[in-house]
């Protein structure tokens, strides 16, 4: 059981020391995320000390499905009353393939709360060539409060500028991002 | 005398020493050294890889289906004076195109002939992707007045009368529908928004006896189709010389010129023409207005993408119809978000620029008939159309020296991939 903890003491240094960096963002989201979802992250890593044990370990509790939002990317609206979570599938913006991009929308003082009362719009533009998508994305909402824009393109190189309009009671924020395409 | 002569030839040998050494020293002689951002984006045109799968057509890689298709591509008789077939315009002698400014079937067309080499790389269909497969675009061309002026009855009918037709059909589809009865299939009726007396004989035939036709008329688009898909050219100079840059080989090198390989740097670099003529295709498949002058004068009288993203998406044999073997599939998503602006206004499809030395002239209404008058019009946009309100601003004079031009032409002259095989080019069975 000794063994077993400094094994695991062991593997937290040196994923704190030598984790790659998409590690090391999820783990600086989940303390920016709040109490509930450090509790999600540390249990996570539970299986890795149980493994290096010789005794029988104890079968874990079940756990709930850390939320798709965790380790996504994080962007601010511009007045500062909501944190957009966002991620793209696949990972990484093609340029001219199409792609879903899946959103959250939190209040920036609790980031830990999918927001479901507010309304989010998502667009893009290239700014340098004037003009915005070639596509009208298809907006389907999703159980855990995200929406995801399905059919997405970016369909020229350059920089562009990814939106995320939130609107609540006739206020609207906007959260923006830039891309560069090669 | 003789000393005298001696004098003045080494006078003006001296007097040309200059230039001589300038000419020497002009970076204009001399192949570019391309810096590692270069040479990823020449790496982003090639390879090529196969053309992409169409689910939407079951039959798309089958080769009877192919066979068949050929044999439909230069089919004739069911043409309105039983003398064209797709290959009167897509002559595969003129690498499927037909040389000319503008298409002329029965009457004379509004744009130009586009080639179908390598179409099955395509992701819209016609200059304003008003089809949103290589199947769906089929029926266009063959019904209208202008072109073939066929009918889906009368095709329809050849097949099912003509022995081989029916035979290679009914191995593919099975037995086509029994239309025998003249007055029940009237072989002059088609929907049509311009032909009335066709467009009453069709609405005059029962629901049941329009959807066995037009389960015919997509069965043949789609062996249209699947011939079509092979008709694709082999690697261009330029590939051998990305594959020199990769493996380092100095024949491979060689395929391009200096003069090309400046070219290819200006592409990528200076002139941007990657930012639509990208990937292998060299075409990112949209939508761009070029401002360009139409042949009869301005203003611009055809819409081009801001018809076809509506007409794409009323397709009666689009992507999400009954007719398509994949409703609910990639192409029928890309379908329903396809955008309509008013700023779409005269945008035409982006060409690929693969065969493009062979495929003059150019532009949706051929209105530039060599490569230099291209890249010119692009060096100084002079005489273009002023940019609509909304529209993109992409497009500003590069300012291109007459040498840059040329090398730009000289590379875009490496795009030429060899010809689909001989027994391809040719109706079946010819010699």
């Amino acid at each position: 059981m000794k063994l077993s903890l400094f094994l695991a003491a062991l593997g937290l240094v040196l994923t704190s020391c030598g984790a790659p960096r998409a590690q090391e963002t999820r783990l600086k989201d989940v303390i920016e995320a709040g109490p509930a979802q450090r509790e999600n992250a540390s249990r996570a890593k539970e299986p890795h000390a149980q493994s290096d044990s010789e005794a029988p370990a104890p079968k874990p509790a079940p756990q709930a499905p850390p939320p798709a939002w965790l380790g996504a990317r994080e962007t601010r609206s511009g007045a500062g009353a909501y944190l957009v979570r966002w991620r793209t599938e696949p990972a990484e913006i093609p340029m001219n393939d199409e792609f879903s991009l899946r959103a959250w929308v939190f209040a920036a003082d609790a980031p830990d709360v999918v927001l479901r009362d507010v309304e989010l719009v998502i667009d893009a533009a290239m700014p340098d060539h004037g003009h915005g998508m070639a596509r009208a994305p298809k907006f389907v909402k999703r159980d855990d409060g995200s929406i995801e824009a399905q059919g997405m393109l970016f369909h020229m190189p350059g920089r562009w500028e990814l939106y995320f309009d939130v609107s609540k009671d006739e206020l609207t924020e906007r959260a923006q991002v830039h891309v560069e395409l090669e | 005398m003789k000393r005298r002569a001696s004098f003045v030839a080494c006078l003006a040998l001296l007097c040309a020493l200059p230039a001589i050494v300038a000419a020497a020293q002009d970076p204009a002689a001399a192949a570019p050294e391309f810096d590692a951002k270069t040479l990823t984006r020449i790496r982003q045109h090639s390879p090529r890889p196969p053309p992409p799968a169409d689910p939407t057509n079951r039959v798309a890689d089958d080769p009877r289906a192919a066979a068949f298709g050929q044999r439909l591509f230069f089919e004739t008789r069911w043409s309105k004076n039983g003398e064209i077939s797709c290959a009167t315009c897509h002559e595969p002698e003129r690498a499927f195109t037909d040389g000319k400014q503008l298409g002329e079937g029965l009457g004379k067309l509004e744009r130009h002939t586009p080639s179908v080499l390598d179409v099955a790389y395509n992701r819209w269909f016609f200059w304003d992707g008003r089809a949103d497969t290589l199947w769906a675009q089929a029926p266009g061309p063959l019904e209208n007045d202008a072109e073939m002026g066929a009918t889906r009855v009368g095709a329809a009918a050849l097949v099912a009368e003509d022995a081989a037709l029916r035979a290679a059909y009914t191995e593919l589809f099975g037995a086509p529908p029994d239309v025998a009865d003249r007055t029940r299939f009237p072989r002059d009726a088609k929907p049509s928004a311009t032909n009335a007396s066709a467009n009453a004989a069709w609405l005059g035939m029962r629901e049941e006896d329009r959807d066995a036709i037009d389960v015919v008329l997509a069965n043949l688009a789609k062996s249209f189709a699947a011939y079509q898909r092979k008709l694709v050219t082999g690697p261009a100079p330029f590939d051998r010389f990305v594959e020199g840059l990769v493996d380092g080989d100095t024949t491979k090198l060689a395929a391009l010129s200096p003069s090309a390989q400046r070219g290819l740097a200006l592409f990528v670099g200076k002139a941007n023409c990657r930012l639509c003529h990208s990937g292998p295709n060299f075409s990112d498949g949209e939508f761009h207005a070029l401002g360009l002058v139409p042949l009869a004068g301005p203003p611009p009288r055809d819409s081009g993408r801001h018809a076809g993203a509506k007409l794409v998406k009323e397709h009666p044999f689009n992507a999400a119809s009954r007719f398509s073997d994949a409703r609910d599939g990639d192409a029928a998503l890309r379908l329903s978000t396809v955008r309509s602006a008013p700023e779409m206004w005269g945008e035409f499809k982006t060409p690929s620029l693969r065969n493009v030395a062979r495929t003059a002239p150019y532009m949706h209404e051929g209105q530039f008939t060599t490569l230099e008058q291209v890249v010119r019009f692009y060096s100084t946009m002079e005489g273009a159309l002023p940019v609509g309100h909304h529209q993109e601003t992409i497009l500003q004079p590069l300012g291109l020296t007459d040498v840059e031009i040329a090398d730009l032409v000289e590379f875009l002259r490496t795009l030429d991939g060899t010809d689909p095989p001989e027994e391809l080019r040719r109706p079946p069975g010819a010699r």
